[in-house]
């Protein structure tokens, strides 16, 4: 993205579709492609569909080492963890009514635990250590009798640290608890294996993966068999837990997406690794910079920055060559900085001063030599005419 | 957020960075704001004999509205008047920059700033009398 656009370094907030998921995309929309119902039975459109899809999901399953039989199509992993969590909650409610995740989950998450707390269940919120790294024995402790479902995210979506969801599972099975992971931010960047690891229900988002924004999946595990109360009703699609027409496109287009990214799975993982060390060496001289979240156990892709000494706000006017994240939110009336960062035991004033910096497959190590360079004058000049 | 283009104009160039001797008896300094308050302004004044603000030097920490503010005020207090830079408001940066209300603290502070300095050159004329 060499033109006169910023250096887009935010792949963590989503990703361009690659060239070859959109010609696919395009084979399945007019009428000179498969633009059918997969549902319609009576007529070889509907056949070629629905024989899409399917391929579709074995590409998507074949990732993550599932059966394909196990993935439900959704439109995006918000989607898929409402359906997860609430749907798990209303099938096992007679069972219990207490639900484990941890404070530096993504808003899909933590918002369809309010809302189940609206409903009469009661929510445990583990704090992570100040790595953001949660405790095993922290997850144990809290687990109760009436416990039936326990959320916790694979790879955080701000700081990029990957959790012990091995480990977690086995908890969780040896309690006979269903565990659901939201993946949005790990499949096809770091190894999954669901035939070794004790997940129950994970949840898929296309975009994150250089597929389209607007589709998504989730894993239900057949042995042991997971049951959720389905949230959208209509048709009975998809085994009758994600109704609605399903949107062929869209999916092929994640089929295509999870297969590339299964294909050049160790090659993505180099260059992203590259180009993300890259970076850090060109910023990790610079005094009062910190990296937030586990330096070694984390997203080979992520950088969460703590730059002291420059207001938030000055430092996205100051880099605005660059489209990266900050870790605080607008809202009308104040800049509330980042819940995650929070968790973590950072004050409000070094929150604010924080940035995102995620790269991916199309970052090149020339984006990132300007961008290092913006980096280290834009600080060095506002650092300068503090007092 | 978006700036207008005097605002990032200001905070690309900041005018008047520096200090000045504050132990020189013309010289007058004001530090308002706190870092964990986002916001810090170290304003310095030096007056001529007649009371004429001669020159002024800012060091600012803070968001692009409090360096721009800050940056324009030292343009604004050239050769004013101790009872025309009293009648200095928040209102001319808010104007002139397009501060948005929930920014509205930034130009208050440089009118502190503003204020603290008038109110410190006044203590050293009475000390000389």
């Amino acid at each position: 993205m060499m033109n006169n656009k910023p250096i887009y370094l935010d792949y963590m907030a989503t990703t361009p579709v690659d060239p070859r998921v959109v010609d696919v995309m395009m084979r399945y929309l007019s009428t000179d492609g498969e633009f059918g119902n997969p549902a319609s039975v009576t007529h070889a459109y509907g056949w070629n569909a629905s024989t899409a899809v399917e391929k579709a999901r074995a590409q998507v399953a074949a990732l993550v080492h599932a059966e394909p039989k196990e993935i439900i199509w959704t439109s995006g992993a918000t989607e898929s963890d409402n359906l997860a969590i609430i749907g798990a909650a209303r099938f096992y409610h007679r069972k219990g009514r207490h639900i484990i995740t941890c404070k530096t989950e993504h808003k899909a998450v933590l918002d369809a635990c309010k809302y189940l707390e609206g409903q009469g269940f009661e929510v445990t919120y583990l704090t992570p250590q100040s790595n953001g790294l949660i405790d095993l024995t922290d997850l144990e402790k809290a687990i109760r009798p009436d416990t039936i479902l326990v959320s916790l995210m694979h790879v955080n979506n701000e700081i990029g640290v990957i959790q012990d969801i091995k480990a977690m599972g086995e908890i969780t099975r040896r309690h006979g608890i269903v565990f659901h992971v939201d993946a949005a931010q790990s499949a096809g960047k770091i190894p999954i294996d669901l035939q070794e690891l004790q997940v129950d229900l994970m949840s898929f988002s296309a975009h994150k993966l250089y597929g389209p924004k607007g589709m998504g999946a989730l894993y239900v595990r057949r042995k042991p068999r997971v049951r959720l109360e389905p949230l959208i009703h209509g048709g009975g699609h998809e085994t009758g837990l994600r109704s609605g027409t399903l949107a062929t496109h869209q999916i092929v287009g994640m089929g295509e997406a999870f297969a590339i990214a299964n294909q050049q799975f160790e090659s993505d993982k180099k260059h992203i690794q590259q180009c993300r060390d890259k970076l850090w060496q060109g910023l990790c001289d610079i005094p009062g910079i910190t990296i937030n979240g586990d330096v070694n156990t984390r997203y080979q892709g992520n950088l969460n920055l703590t730059i002291e000494g420059i207001e938030g706000d000055s430092l996205i006017l100051a880099f605005q060559k660059l489209a990266l994240s900050t870790a605080s939110a607008c809202t009308s009336a104040s800049i509330e900085p980042s819940y995650v960062l929070r968790a973590l035991g950072i004050s409000q004033h070094l929150a604010h001063s924080t940035i995102r910096l995620s790269v991916g497959r199309f970052t090149t190590l020339e984006e990132i030599d300007l961008a290092v360079a913006i980096m280290q004058k834009e600080i060095k000049r506002l650092r300068a005419i503090a007092p | 957020m978006k700036y207008s283009s005097l605002v990032i104009e200001h905070f690309n160039q900041p005018r008047n960075i520096g200090v000045l001797d504050a132990s020189q008896s013309n010289v007058v300094v004001a530090r308002r704001g706190q870092p964990d308050e986002g916001n810090v302004l170290h304003l310095y004044i030096e007056f001529d004999e007649q009371g004429f603000a001669q020159s002024s030097r800012i060091k600012v920490y803070g968001d692009p509205y409090v360096i721009a503010a800050a940056s324009l005020a030292t343009e604004l207090i050239q050769n004013k008047t101790i009872d025309e830079l009293q009648a200095v408001s928040y209102d001319y940066f808010v104007e002139q920059l397009d501060i948005p209300k929930t920014k509205w603290h930034s130009a208050l502070l440089v009118e502190d700033a503003i204020k603290e300095a008038c109110h410190a050159f006044k203590s050293l004329e009475v000390s000389y009398e």
